[in-house]
């Protein structure tokens, strides 16, 4: 292979490959199509469990639930996913796309399974939504269509592993890969995890379906969370990758620690199957001793894993912030940062509400005893919203900012839109996720159609709260919807019918191109003298190098300790402990 | 490896952090042994109704007076869909499931298990005096919003009247207590 299907970035100065960014293009625009359509399910969905609207029919309501987790869970964010580990095994070390035939074929697959499930799920032929807990019975077809996917995803994960051993062999980069890189490895690695417990259950499944086989229900939980949860942390895997290539874009973060991060991403890989048993706390079929370990101590494990990159992400960018000499007091590295800059702004608030929303709430009922006020109320999807809506997909999105002309050399679309878009979606999430969180306090079950009961022989009501509640969840609802399709909006505006990105002169700023890219954040001339002042001691009230990072980090934690203890006084109304 | 001062710190806070809430879940755990329903009883999802534990739904007492409740979860219904319970005093519920995976959930209490077939779960608590909505938590087919039962608890003397003033020893006591008396039958 000879070097002339490379073209050297004009911004970056990496080198990039062809095939390789036609495939990245390929993932891209497919995963924004899933992402259209589950955004539509949104809305749908939002408008039905305000009772005051109910807009959908009861089956339609259930069909089109399975279809919004379908769409936005696994076809959005592994679609994104593939493109991410095609990006970071080729673009971010320039190195070459290994047999990009099978590459597309994979792509085939996938799309292919896709369409299955799709099909399944919108003629009624599927009615299992996202989980298909067995002994639901769906079409075979739907369940071959979940194989293929995952076939077509794990041959992609493979190729992963081949163009970084060819890229060492080939000596596209010195040393070690790039955290950015790494932070995919071991998306990648738990990837593989994940996708074999897909097939140890999809399989069986599927013969099942066939009726060539039984399958125990309690099992299928079991091996299917291996799958549902461990998936979730692929997710965190890639945006905390993200996380460091958007702080690094816009604001010159630094690593403060690479081996503390690294070593972060391996707690990821070592702990997060086991984790997986907090969706079963409440199940008959394991004893309490199992339940503890598995969503304690191996959970908590992987949960430092997140500690550390939530300090260290915004230390990181904090520092570099002061190097480029915004150095007064505790916080000017923020009121200074590019706010303006779609790709920052989302970067800070999918730290901030994966974090304080989604982190805090997680942690909390996934405990072994407070989960049983909490199991399959709406206070799950509360959680997991903040985590995979508010964390994942903001920071996929920022980092959509930067592929468009970073990838597709075009302008990103509807700038003024674009700058704002990270706002709207973030604040509609924030309304959305917390309010889903106060409805679930109390009681009212996820994935229900009717929490009037209206056909129930008896009268029973919830408190008059959860219909102002629900009424808030819509609205919030409504605006991340709104923000989700001005994402698509620009994303297809711009890929397609895009302004070509042309030459970038730094320093003058460009419509349509993130100001990391114009004025790429580079540390003042005195930097080593910053870096000198930075860490003298007893300096900012001995806070250390990044005084404005250790307060939020303290107010962080103080939430979360009283937030979990509350949890504890709520669930001792219930049961008197002691 | 080197490690700054202030990760140290930091991830020393996290690891004291997380310690105290393991703390917490040991306490809950050992201290007041505190669980969710982990009970490990297998049943034969065929025969469920003419298993002898579930033949008959309801509540009974056992030969040491201990108060139990029997449910059968079906789509999409509860068998019994009302229960009546003497207050502040530990019931303890056995359920499973004769067709697909279902959630049996006490609102707003510690009431809460998933109940699948093949397997009997259970759980003891405990309940002051009220009507309880019980609902079908885990979605089971497109009629799972109509799963839905009742629970009523009463005070202990009036239960235990309502109980002993009947022969049969699994009456759910309900006509005897309930305005809405004649759901009984079902």
């Amino acid at each position: 292979m000879t070097d002339s299907n490379f073209r050297t970035c004009g911004s970056t100065g990496l080198k990039v490959h062809g095939p390789a960014e036609l495939l990245i293009k390929a993932n891209a625009v497919v995963s924004v199509v899933a992402l259209l359509i589950g955004a539509i399910g949104a809305v749908l969905l939002v408008l039905t469990r305000w009772q005051a609207v109910h807009l959908l029919s009861a089956p339609w309501y259930y069909r089109i639930l399975g279809v919004h987790g379908m769409s936005m869970l696994i076809f959005f964010i592994i679609f994104f996913e593939m493109a991410v580990l095609y990006f970071a095994s080729t673009v971010v070390i320039n190195a070459r796309q290994v047999m990009p035939k099978l590459g597309w074929a994979s792509f085939g697959l996938m799309v292919v399974g896709a369409v299955m499930v799709e099909v399944m799920m919108w003629t009624g032929k599927a009615d299992v939504l996202f989980t298909s807990y067995v002994p639901l019975r769906a079409d075979p077809l739907f369940y071959l269509g979940v194989i293929l996917f995952a076939v077509g995803a794990l041959i992609v994960t493979s190729m992963f592993f081949a163009n970084l051993v060819v890229a060492k062999r080939e000596k596209r980069y010195e040393g070690s890969v790039p955290l950015v890189t790494f932070g995919a490895v071991a998306a990648a690695i738990i990837a593989i995890i994940t996708l074999l417990h897909g097939a140890a259950i999809y399989i069986p499944t599927f013969l099942w379906s066939l009726g060539l086989m039984e399958v125990d229900a309690q099992i299928y939980r079991l091996i299917w969370w291996g799958l549902g949860h461990s998936s979730q942390q692929i997710n965190v895997a890639a945006m905390v990758a993200i996380w460091y290539m958007l702080g690094a874009l816009t604001v010159g973060a630094v690593v403060i620690n690479e081996k503390i991060s690294r070593l972060a991403f391996v707690l990821y890989i070592l702990f997060i199957s086991m984790a997986s048993a907090h969706h079963l706390l409440v199940d008959p079929g394991m004893g309490p001793t199992w339940k503890i370990v598995n969503t304690s101590y191996f959970m908590y494990m992987a949960v430092l894993a997140s500690m550390i990159h939530g300090f260290t992400v915004p230390a990181g960018m904090e520092l570099g912030q002061r190097l480029r000499g915004f150095t007064s007091g505790l916080f000017e590295w923020l009121r200074k940062a590019p706010w303006s800059d779609p790709g920052f702004s989302s970067l800070v608030f999918s730290v901030v509400v994966f974090g304080f929303v989604g982190g805090i709430t997680g942690v909390t009922i996934g405990t072994e005893q407070i989960n049983i006020i909490v199991h399959n109320t709406l206070r799950v999807p509360g959680h997991f919203h903040a985590t995979v809506v508010s964390g994942t997909a903001m920071a996929f999105m920022g980092a959509t900012y930067y592929l468009i002309p970073l990838i597709f050399r075009k302008r990103v679309a509807f700038w003024g839109l674009a700058k704002i878009q990270p706002y709207l979606f973030a604040l509609g999430m924030l309304i959305f996720t917390m309010s889903m969180t106060f409805a679930g306090s109390f009681g009212v079950p996820r994935r229900h159609w009717d929490i009037t009961f209206s056909q129930a022989p008896f009268g029973i009501e919830f408190s008059p709260a959860v219909d102002l509640l629900l009424g808030i969840v819509a609205l919030g609802g409504l605006m991340a919807a709104t923000g989700a399709f001005i994402f698509v909006a620009i994303a297809v505006k711009s890929v397609f019918f895009g302004e070509p990105l042309g030459e970038i002169t730094r320093g003058t700023a460009m419509v349509g191109v993130p100001a990391g890219l114009t004025h790429p954040p580079v540390h003042s001339s005195n930097v080593d003298e910053l870096n000198a002042e930075l860490h003298q001691p007893g300096r900012s009230w001995r806070l250390g190098p990044a005084p404005g990072t250790v307060v939020l980090v303290g107010v962080f934690l103080l939430a979360f300790v009283v937030y979990f203890f509350v949890n504890w006084k709520v669930l001792s109304f219930v049961w008197k402990i002691g | 490896m080197k490690i700054h001062l202030y990760e140290r710190v930091w991830i020393g806070a996290s690891v004291a952090m997380l310690m105290l809430f393991f703390g917490s879940i040991a306490v809950g755990a050992v201290g007041s042994n505190r669980h969710p329903p982990s009970h490990i009883e297998t049943i034969d999802p065929t025969g469920v109704l003419s298993d002898a534990r579930f033949a008959t739904q309801g509540v009974r007492t056992d030969d040491a007076g201990r108060v139990h409740a029997w449910i059968v979860g079906l789509t999409f219904v509860w068998l019994p869909a009302e229960l009546v319970v003497p207050a502040d005093t530990p019931v303890t519920f056995h359920l499973t499931s004769v067709d697909v995976t279902h959630g049996f959930s006490i609102v707003r209490t510690n009431g809460q298990t998933m109940v699948l077939p093949g397997y009997v779960s259970q759980f003891t608590t405990t309940f002051a005096e009220g009507e309880y909505l019980i609902a079908c938590n885990e979605y089971c087919g497109l009629g799972h919003h109509d799963m839905a039962a009742k629970l009523h608890v009463v005070p202990p003397e009036q239960w235990r009247q309502a109980t002993t003033s009947r022969e049969a020893p699994d009456t759910t006591g309900l006509a005897a207590l309930t305005p809405e008396g004649s759901h009984a039958g079902h």
